[in-house]
This record gives structure tokens, C-alpha cells and sequence, in this order.
């Protein structure tokens, strides 16, 4: 198998993940990022965001909850 | 996405200054895969023309993998439609191109997509979730997407298509999917 195709099966093998450019969060070696591109809003504020949606309230990275007002 | 795989669209870099035409070569270039739904070539209300983009993109993506360097010659592609043999009325020289039709309906083009994929993949890849599976993950994440809207203070036609991908991801990250 061909180095080129070994990484496609690799690629297909794992989940993409939601590691925006613009973040601080860094691709590693084997990474597949869901989206490619810079948006108007960071990853922590569109996470706040859908957490709010979701739950109400966020969980912020100091592992608290904050609730939305 | 829901199937593990990194969306790409020239939406995704409209504010970078560079002509649309060449971010759609980058985005042909870096993608194995392509789907190009043709069946939106009706006539717009406004200038009553149809909109030509999409097969004029898939004609870009058969033109890569005939004549771009060996990195492109494994490019394979899924060309939906609307109605069974619509195509031949319109764009009859891509007879022989996998072909399927979805009648306009969203969870038949998922799952179209979906299949295709399937058949792209090796043996010993992960499942994938079934298209009913994929709009249900989908309307639950456009049920919560007003809210999240809200508390981003903005319109919904103010979320760009990177925003609203990220999120998108992120919800799938968040449901554990």
C-alpha cells in the first residue's frame, strides 16, 4: 500500500474533530479537522454559545459551571 | 461531518480576498471526494436563469482527475439529482458518472451521500450512522440553534458557513457522535 493511500484509510478511520485555525487548540499528527476556515467567532465562544443552548449554562476550562442570565 | 469527514466549500474563506475561482481549484484540489448536487439549476425569481455553478464545479472536479498530476487521479465523485434522467435534458455529456437521484428530498440526498461513502471506504473502517439517523442529529441540532444564535447576539443569516460548521461540529462532539 502506497504512503498516500495508507493516510486516506487513516483519515477515514478517525473522527473529525472540531479543531478550528483561530483556536488554541493545535492539530497533531493524525488530526482531521471537521471544518477548514476562519470564522467571525472563536471555538470558546461558539462552544458558550451551544452550551447555553443545550443546558442553559457553559463549562468553562476552569471545569465550573456558569450559568446563563 | 456526521460521517467523520472534513466539510470543504468556498464559503469558507469568503473574507480572505482571494477571486472565488481560486478557492474552489484549492478546495477540488485538496478533496478525494466530491459531491455535486445538479439539481438546482431551476430558475432563479429574480433574473429567471438558471444557476450553472454547480455543474460548472463538477466539471472542474472531472477535469482535475483527468489531467491533473497521479495526486488527482484518485478523485471520485457522486453527482445527485433531483429526477431520473433529468440530467440527459441538460448536461447529458456526464452519462456514466454515478449518478443518483434524491426527488428533492433531504434525508434521501443524506442518505445517497451516505451509501456512497460507505462504498468508498475500506472494509475495516468504522460504521457509519444511517441517514435517518444523520437528520435526526441534524433537526436536533437546528432545534437548539436559535438559542445558540441568541446567546452569540446575532441573526441567523449573520452565522457564516465557518461558524455555523464549527458549531455543527461541535454539537456532534457534544452529543458524543
Amino acid at each position: 500500500m502506497s504512503k498516500p493511500e495508507a493516510s486516506a484509510i487513516r483519515s477515514m478511520q478517525q473522527p473529525a474533530r472540531a479543531i478550528p485555525q483561530g483556536s488554541r487548540r493545535v492539530l497533531k499528527p493524525g488530526d482531521v479537522p471537521a471544518v477548514v476556515g476562519r470564522g467571525r467567532f472563536t471555538v470558546r465562544q461558539l462552544k458558550r454559545a451551544l452550551d447555553i443552548a443545550l443546558h442553559g449554562q457553559t463549562t468553562e476550562a476552569d471545569g465550573k459551571s456558569h450559568t446563563s442570565r | 461531518m456526521h460521517c467523520g469527514y472534513t466539510v470543504r466549500c468556498a464559503l469558507e474563506a469568503e473574507d480572505t480576498g482571494t477571486p472565488r475561482i481560486d478557492r474552489i481549484y484549492s478546495i477540488i484540489e485538496a478533496c478525494r471526494f466530491g459531491v455535486h448536487d445538479i439539481s438546482r439549476v431551476e430558475h432563479d425569481l429574480i433574473n429567471a436563469l438558471p444557476r450553472f455553478n454547480m455543474p460548472f464545479e463538477l466539471g472542474l472536479f472531472l477535469g482535475a482527475r483527468r489531467f491533473g498530476p497521479p495526486s488527482q487521479r484518485s478523485k471520485q465523485c457522486l453527482v445527485l439529482e433531483a429526477e431520473r434522467f433529468r440530467y440527459q435534458k441538460f448536461l447529458s455529456d456526464i452519462a456514466g458518472q454515478d449518478i443518483r437521484q434524491h426527488g428533492g428530498d433531504p434525508t434521501k440526498a443524506v442518505g445517497a451521500i451516505r451509501d456512497w461513502l460507505v462504498s468508498m471506504r475500506p472494509k475495516s473502517a468504522k460504521l457509519l450512522p444511517g441517514a435517518k439517523a444523520i437528520m435526526h442529529h441534524y433537526q436536533d441540532f437546528v432545534r437548539n440553534l436559535p438559542a445558540a444564535l441568541k446567546a452569540l447576539d446575532i441573526e441567523p443569516n449573520e452565522l457564516g458557513f465557518v461558524d455555523r460548521a464549527h458549531m455543527m461540529a461541535l454539537f456532534l462532539e457534544t452529543r458524543g457522535l
